[in-house]
């Protein structure tokens, strides 16, 4: 594979894991993926912060490989392809975004 | 069926094609008077045209969405009628005057 | 907002689909014409040498045009492997042309079709409708309310965050649908505004035809037309008239090896000769723009007697952000990823117009159902003939392609024609079998309609596969194992396409029983 077909792999698979945490971070999302497991404002914090790196990431992956004006063009499509992607994994088989960010059920607490 | 049934919705038609005909004759009045003014700006001739043409289908698409979010169809009307009267008379006076 | 959302969709829904289904095959114009043009079944790369324009092509020029206004060459290039000439005659505007084997200059056969880049990209953007410009003021309109629903329908997508990833498959078909198209429509739309605003800013020329009369008022009171003056000063796009004096034509080699060594070796792959045999005569050369999003519009101008440079054209900024612009909508540089990432999204904005048109004929339904009304049903005819129609009207125009005999006139009628007109004559049957499904029965027909089109766009797929196949021997294995992209890529595309259309027939097979098991509930 060439240099720039690989870069624009890469680009995609940032791309996708970003997409995947962002949805994460909505609350129903996460319902979906981690059954149980309450959500927390600090993960939703990082689960953005962490989507908004990989898709910036991303940007230069596919910068890397192309002149500047191909490679947001590229960046913006492969955007629209890992949308696709990740509404489609939550739709059939949402637990697969579990192991993109793990999360185990807390012990429960007393109330206070 | 009453008349009104008939009335309605031709009045909605009327008001959707006609209103779209205005916009686009207020950004067509708008791309003259930009493309006089880019250039009066300094722009060489053909940068200031092409420039207004640019710009053209950004006005149409704005006219168009400001004027069927207006609440009463009326003032959408008033406005951009009176939006493509002065687009339309300004370079008129401008190149009287110069 | 939302009365803005439903009106553009409803009037312009199938219009829109019609333009986002050819402009989508127009991203692979080229591709689809190796396919459907089997003596341009050839392969030309840039290590090859290109012919000798004095020595090889000349003669062809004397022998076939010798007294024609003007010749235009254009050399091999990838996606178009052969040599192309040009030719007008002084008695009927209408050029001929001819196609040449890159290395060989043997005359390929003629293709005797318009093929996609001549049918399929011209409906695209003017619905081949040129009285007027009709065909391209609605095109225009489409793309305008495109821009418009794109818009409105963000605004009224309320929960467009929280539901950016919302695709619920599994509930009821409408839900379904609706969520198909919000989401299609959110990932795909920095690519359908960029699409659909560059398509229209490309096109000025037909939309403010009067832009430049303001800014040109000098010229236009000196007697020059303000549209002459702007295309001269903007897009380098002179005429200069004849002398009407016989002159020698000087040598074009060392005209294109002169404007290479400013353009780069290898870069000029057009050449037009206005009035080749007169003394005011003038030969300009293009430059191809395969690594940049921008297209190149720069020219040289060579005077046809001495060979010396009469002038050179180079682009402003401002004029080169038009051409940006129009290089985006174009694609035609090399990059064979965007490509179709481009061809895909085309799709995928088919599948947004067509899920909204289907989701707003399903709400208007559950509201007239008590009605019975006859609009409705017709507006599912409608549906249907605007999407599965077009779709086979394509499919048609390609078996016809294959199946009429190779002759020059068939019926009367030149073989492209009868092509084109195979294109028109099943969709005006889909759109009749629609119709009669829909009147047949008024509240389950459209399904039958959707469900038997869909069948009968698997069976016209998988016969084009086949037509190609028995006609030039170019099986899918055959060009899989030698690497011919075009042929191979469309004989899978069409495969694929039959392969949905299968999937949609089931799933719609599924569901006519769901309807007629709601109506009695209803009841």
């Amino acid at each position: 594979m060439s240099d720039a077909a690989l870069y624009s792999l890469l680009a995609l698979l940032l791309a996708v894991l970003g997409f995947a945490w962002l949805a994460l971070a909505l609350p129903n999302h996460w319902r979906q993926v981690h059954q149980g497991v309450q959500q927390t404002a600090s993960r939703q914090v990082a689960l953005r912060s962490g989507a908004s790196l990989m898709l910036g990431l991303s940007l230069l992956c596919s910068l890397a490989g192309d002149s500047p004006a191909m490679a947001i063009l590229l960046w913006l499509m492969l955007l629209g392809v890992a949308t696709l992607l990740v509404a489609l994994t939550l739709s059939w088989r949402a637990q697969w975004l579990a192991l993109l960010w793990p999360a185990r059920p807390q012990a429960e607490r007393s109330a206070d | 069926m009453h008349l009104r049934d008939v009335i309605q919705p031709a009045a909605t038609a009327s008001h959707v094609v006609g209103l779209c005909a205005l916009a686009y004759f207020a950004s067509a009045q708008l791309v003259g008077l930009s493309g006089l003014l880019a250039w009066w700006a300094g722009m060489s001739q053909g940068d200031a045209v092409m420039l207004a043409l640019m710009l053209g289908f950004i006005y149409l698409l704005l006219l168009l969405l400001w004027g069927f979010s207006r609440e009463r169809r009326r003032n959408a009307w008033l406005l951009l009628g009176g939006l493509s009267l002065i687009a339309w008379v300004t370079p008129l006076l401008l190149q009287g005057q110069a | 907002m939302g009365e803005l959302h439903t009106w553009a969709g409803v009037l312009l829904g199938v219009l829109l689909f019609a333009v986002f289904w050819t402009g989508s095959l127009s991203v692979f114009d080229k591709e689809i014409d190796r396919w459907m043009m089997p003596s341009t079944r050839l392969h030309w790369d840039d290590s090859m040498q290109r012919p000798s324009l004095d020595r090889d092509i000349r003669p062809l020029l004397e022998q076939r045009a010798a007294n024609a206004p003007v010749w235009t060459i254009i050399l091999p290039l990838e996606r178009t492997p052969f040599l192309t000439l040009t030719y007008g005659s002084e008695e009927s505007r209408k050029s001929s042309r001819d196609l040449f084997h890159p290395i060989t200059l043997e005359p390929l056969a003629k293709p005797l079709t318009l093929g996609a880049s001549g049918f399929i990209y011209p409906f695209h953007h003017n619905l081949t409708l040129r009285y007027k410009n009709i065909g391209a003021w609605l095109v225009g309109i489409a793309g305008m309310a495109m821009l418009c629903l794109l818009v409105s329908g963000v605004v009224i997508h309320r929960k467009l965050f929280s539901e950016f990833f919302t695709l619920r498959l599994h509930r009821a078909f409408g839900r379904s649908t609706l969520d198909v198209h919000n989401v299609a429509g959110v990932a795909l739309l920095p690519f359908h505004l960029l699409i659909t605003l560059s398509g229209l800013i490309v096109a000025f020329a037909i939309y403010y035809p009067d832009a430049p009369q303001h800014t040109y008022r000098e010229q236009v009171q000196s007697g020059v037309s303000a549209e002459r003056a702007f295309l001269g000063e903007a897009l380098g796009r002179i005429r200069l008239r004849a002398a009407k004096q016989p002159g020698e034509l000087a040598p074009l080699e060392p005209m294109v090896t002169k404007a290479e060594q400013y353009w780069g070796p290898g870069s000029v792959y057009l050449l037009r000769v206005n009035n080749p045999k007169d003394a005011n005569g003038n030969v300009l050369l293009r430059r191809t723009s395969h690594s940049s999003v921008t297209k190149d519009i720069d020219n040289f101008r060579f005077a046809n007697v001495s060979g010396e440079v009469m002038g050179r054209f180079q682009a402003s900024a401002t004029v080169n952000t038009w051409n940006f612009i129009a290089g985006l909508h174009y694609i035609q540089f090399r990059h064979d990823a965007l490509r179709w990432l481009y061809f895909l999204g085309g799709l995928g904005g088919c599948v947004v117009i067509a899920t909204g048109l289907f989701f707003w004929t399903q709400a208007r339904r559950k509201k007239q159902q008590r009605h019975g009304h006859l609009g409705v049903s017709l507006l599912d005819a409608l549906s249907v003939a605007g999407v599965c129609g077009v779709i086979l009207a394509t499919l048609a125009f390609l078996l016809a392609n294959r199946w009429l005999p190779m002759q020059e006139q068939l019926f009367g009628l030149g073989r492209a024609r009868v092509e084109i007109l195979s294109f028109y004559a099943v969709w005006l049957v889909a759109s009749v079998h629609a119709v009669w499904r829909v009147m047949q029965d008024p509240r389950l027909g459209y399904l039958h309609a959707w469900r038997e089109q869909c069948t009968a766009i698997a069976l016209l797929a998988v016969l084009a596969v086949l037509a190609n196949w028995l006609t030039t021997g170019d099986h899918l294995l055959a060009t899989l194992r030698s690497g011919n992209g075009p042929v191979a890529g469309t004989d899978l595309c069409l495969l694929a396409a039959a392969a949905l259309a299968l999937l949609a027939a089931h799933k719609l097979r599924r569901r006519v029983p769901q309807e007629e098991t709601l109506e009695v509930a209803h009841v």
